[in-house]
């Protein structure tokens, strides 16, 4: 494999464990991997997912190997946090009416990090309402 | 994740306020918050704190970190607070006990985890210890000039992971290649340094008597005459001839170059300053000012000491002007935006200039002959505005040196000689004056004039008719008056007698005819 591919395949594997965790933990997924068809506004969103108290939240997933280039949670800076305020901002207007009269109680952004160990389990950290 | 809090001091002026950092360390992305007035220096801790944690083997938090400086109000300014920041944060999450609240920490961080030495040490541990700190942490390099304020244990600290280990009463091990604190920058030592004898002075009877009674009545002094004179040797001279300067004087003058960053050896200034400035200094760099923090000035840097302004004509009108106000009040007072800045500044004026622009026009130059229009000559002195030579109590001509003065010069007497009559006619002053002033210069003129003080009416006459005759100010007459209790101290008398006087007019009139 690449190491384009390699890199690829660990954001894979991450975005797939967080899902598989959530939704044990009784997330409802609406999207996943959802991109924006807006051009003025590109990108993708990992998960879109409503909490189990209700809550649409939108969820990005950050998937290290090593600590080497800073830690998953250090590499969501302020400039991608307003891009995925930006990008659910798209996919809100994509819903039809009858979904936004549902989620209206208000949405938030999670990010989760997934430190992939050499050896053992997954570290995984949830931080709550970043933005 | 948590609070954790300790203490920092932010200057103004020369006076350390007691800040307290707090960190807070809770849930969130990974972000450095610093908040409470600092400025650009003070926000790029963040960036030194991290590296520095990492480079000492520790985490820095992966949450939202929060640095509040309180009281908010105050500015901030420098590098001096980031092994506070560093200390409170590493409290917060608990790497260190919460006992560092009331630990003062002062000391800047390199990313390699080192503390280095800041310019202000002195005046930041003394504010620490006014608001009752009683332990302060500073870098290793400042430690002895921070153990010159007594009443509390200082803890001098090369890096941040021997901080670490101070506060969890660990010991501490270097490693290598252990952290470098690098040596504090900046020149040498403000005190003087070796100046030459008064003994070197060739001739000049005159010069080296004013220098003499300025240094024992602690006057202000203006010396005229065409270069080469030996105006800029007798002024070096001038703080050989002071005595040491008491505890009090000690510290400020000691503060002031610990924060103009001038402190070259850290150790007490115990002999009395000499700043030159040169005449093309601007008010800033002579009265104190400059960005944020103000650093003090060369008048403040002379406090305690000898203030010498060498071609003082050619200095900007404005410069000349700013020194007024230290000159009546003892301070320098820096205004800015949030605040006003107090600098001490009591030092010792002394003034040199040539007659004239060229430098010849002055009775004893032969040779050269002054060439200068008489309208430019007169316009040379005027620049050195009136209140400004009116607060000169002695004026006198240092001429040229003849060439058969030069052959004979006889050996003048050394500094060591005259210091001890200086110290004996202080002596004499301060015993009479007791807690009102410590020299003749300082005595208020009521009590100068008092019934208990004043000369016979037949010994003041001259004064008197030359205050009837218009050719002496009131202030003045009080001037001179001082001039001639340092002369009867310096010659041993009990007050001052016609001869006295007649010296001290003697002394003053030289502005008049100029």
């Amino acid at each position: 494999m690449s190491a384009a591919g390699a890199k690829a395949a660990v954001g894979v594997f991450g975005e797939q464990l967080v899902h598989d965790r959530l939704v044990e933990q009784g997330w409802h997924v609406l999207d996943r991997n959802w991109r924006s068809p807006a051009r003025d506004c590109p990108g993708e969103l990992d998960l879109v997912a409503v909490d189990p108290d209700g809550v649409l939240v939108v969820v990005e997933v950050r998937t290290r190997r090593g600590e080497a280039c800073g830690t998953a949670l250090e590499s969501v800076t302020p400039i991608k946090l307003r891009r995925l305020r930006r990008l659910f901002g798209v996919w809100w207007s994509a819903q039809d009416a009858r979904a936004k009269v549902r989620h209206a109680g208000g949405a938030r952004v999670d990010v989760v990090a997934v430190q992939v160990q050499r050896s053992g389990p997954c570290r995984v950290s949830h931080v709550r309402g970043v933005g | 994740m948590g609070l954790g809090r300790t203490l920092c001091a932010a200057l103004v002026g020369l006076d350390g306020h007691v800040v307290e950092v707090e960190a807070h360390v809770s849930p969130g992305l990974v972000q450095w918050v610093v908040v409470g007035l600092p400025d650009a220096g003070v926000l790029e801790a963040r960036d030194r704190v991290r590296s520095a944690l990492i480079a000492s083997r520790q985490a820095p938090p992966q949450a939202r970190v929060t640095v509040n400086l309180s009281p908010a109000r105050l500015p901030k300014t420098g590098t001096a607070f980031d092994l506070g920041v560093a200390i409170s944060v590493l409290a917060a999450v608990g790497q260190v006990p919460q006992s560092v609240a009331t630990v003062g920490h002062v000391g800047e961080l390199g990313l390699d985890g080192a503390v280095r030495a800041v310019p202000g040490v002195l005046p930041a541990v003394l504010g620490l210890v006014r608001a009752g700190v009683q332990v302060v942490v500073v870098p290793a390099a400042n430690a002895q000039e921070a153990r010159l304020v007594p009443g509390l244990k200082v803890r001098g600290v090369r890096c941040l992971a021997e901080a670490v280990a101070l506060h969890r009463g660990e010991p501490w091990e270097p490693q290598d290649p252990r952290p470098q604190a690098s040596a504090p920058v900046g020149p040498q030592a403000g005190s003087p340094s070796p100046v030459g004898d008064l003994s070197d002075v060739v001739g000049q009877p005159m010069g080296r008597r004013a220098v003499e009674v300025v240094a024992a009545g602690g006057h202000h002094l203006l010396m005229l005459g065409p270069p080469g004179a030996g105006k800029t040797m007798l002024a070096a001279r001038l703080p050989g001839l002071l005595p040491d300067l008491d505890d009090e004087d000690a510290l400020t003058a000691t503060a002031v170059h610990s924060l103009a960053g001038t402190l070259g050896v850290p150790r007490l200034i115990r002999r009395p300053p000499f700043e030159n400035p040169h005449h093309t200094a601007s008010v800033s760099a002579v009265v104190g000012g400059g960005n944020g923090l103000p650093r003090p000035g060369a008048a403040s840097r002379a406090h305690a000491g000898v203030l010498f302004l060498d071609e003082c004509p050619e200095f900007r009108r404005g410069v000349l002007d700013a020194l007024r106000q230290p000159l009546e009040q003892g301070v320098v007072e820096v205004q800015r935006v949030r605040g006003v800045a107090r600098l001490p500044a009591r030092f010792q004026l002394v003034m040199a200039a040539n007659p004239c622009p060229c430098g010849n026009a002055s009775a004893g130059s032969r040779g050269a002959a002054c060439r200068c229009t008489p309208m430019a000559r007169r316009s040379y002195l005027a620049r050195l505005s009136g209140p400004l030579l009116d607060r000169v109590d002695l004026q006198v001509d240092v001429p040229a040196v003849t060439a058969a003065r030069w052959a004979q010069a006889e050996m003048g007497e050394p500094t060591a000689v005259v210091a001890t009559r200086v110290a004996a006619a202080r002596g004499a002053a301060r015993r009479r004056w007791g807690a009102v002033a410590a020299t003749n210069a300082q005595v208020p003129g009521t009590l100068l004039r008092s019934a208990r003080h004043r000369p016979a009416s037949r010994v003041l006459a001259p004064l008197v008719s030359g205050v009837d005759r218009g050719t002496l100010t009131a202030r003045g007459f009080d001037r001179a008056l001082r001039v001639a209790w340092t002369l009867s101290d310096l010659a041993g008398r009990e007050s001052p007698g016609a001869d006295e006087i007649a010296e001290a007019v003697a002394f003053r009139t030289l502005a008049a005819t100029a």
